[in-house]
């Protein structure tokens, strides 16, 4: 059965080419634009997992992790924060802040697909 | 307006040629032209000559598209890839696609 999955990333095409790859698996995809926009879209509605950027205008991927985690409906939540190589020093703030995992971009769909898997059994 | 891809298309191929400098201002349209070509066209080769600099973005719908191509039972490579565009791929841990995707 396909996840709900909400997509963070204040670039169109990176939410396009997560979208792509998980509806292409069965997933149900919402897609937000910031850390702003996902907690108004959210707001105490639940997903299975939810996959957010780190650099974003309004309100980046880690305050997002904080606001999840700080919310009783999300605080389970797997949340995957995708980075880049440079990002690499926001890893540790992200699992601080209470991320389960982390994706480097750019990725291959496979990998997507793997690590949702893992943090979805 | 920016510059656009040139498409070339034989039988059941499709060649886009990149452009120079592939960063996120480019991303939406290259996606579009992905798209359109995976959709309609059983091979894809991308042309690196004059690729200059990639954004990660760019480089994300590179691996989408080539995975869709072949889940299709297509083919897909990069031809003349510029050395820029190869210290890029390779830059971001995708040495392994180099190999792969240059073997037509």
């Amino acid at each position: 059965m396909g996840l709900r999955v909400l997509a963070v990333d204040d670039s169109k095409t990176m939410r396009d080419m997560v979208g792509f790859t998980l509806r292409n698996a069965g997933h149900d995809v919402l897609e937000a634009g910031d850390g702003q926009d996902a907690l108004e879209k959210l707001g105490d509605d639940c997903v299975d997992l939810i996959i957010t950027d780190v650099n974003m205008p309004r309100m980046d991927g880690i305050q997002l992790i904080k606001e999840l985690r700080a919310n009783v409906t999300h605080k389970t939540t797997p949340i995957l924060v995708l980075t880049t190589e440079s990002d690499s020093s926001k890893k540790n703030e992200g699992r601080a802040a209470g991320a389960t995992g982390w994706i480097v971009k750019p990725f291959s769909p496979e990998k997507l697909l793997q690590v949702v898997a893992k943090v979805c059994p | 307006m920016g510059e656009t891809f040139t498409v070339k298309v034989e039988q059941d191929k499709a060649t886009v040629l990149l452009l120079p400098i592939l960063d996120m201002s480019a991303s939406d349209e290259f996606l579009n032209v992905m798209r359109t070509c995976v959709s309609s066209q059983n091979s894809l080769v991308l042309d690196g000559e004059h690729v200059q600099r990639v954004s990660t973005s760019c480089v994300q719908v590179i691996l989408g598209a080539a995975k869709a191509v072949q889940d299709a039972g297509g083919s897909f490579a990069i031809e003349n890839m510029s050395s820029d565009f190869e210290r890029a791929l390779s830059d971001l841990g995708l040495s392994e696609y180099i190999d792969k995707w240059s073997k037509i």
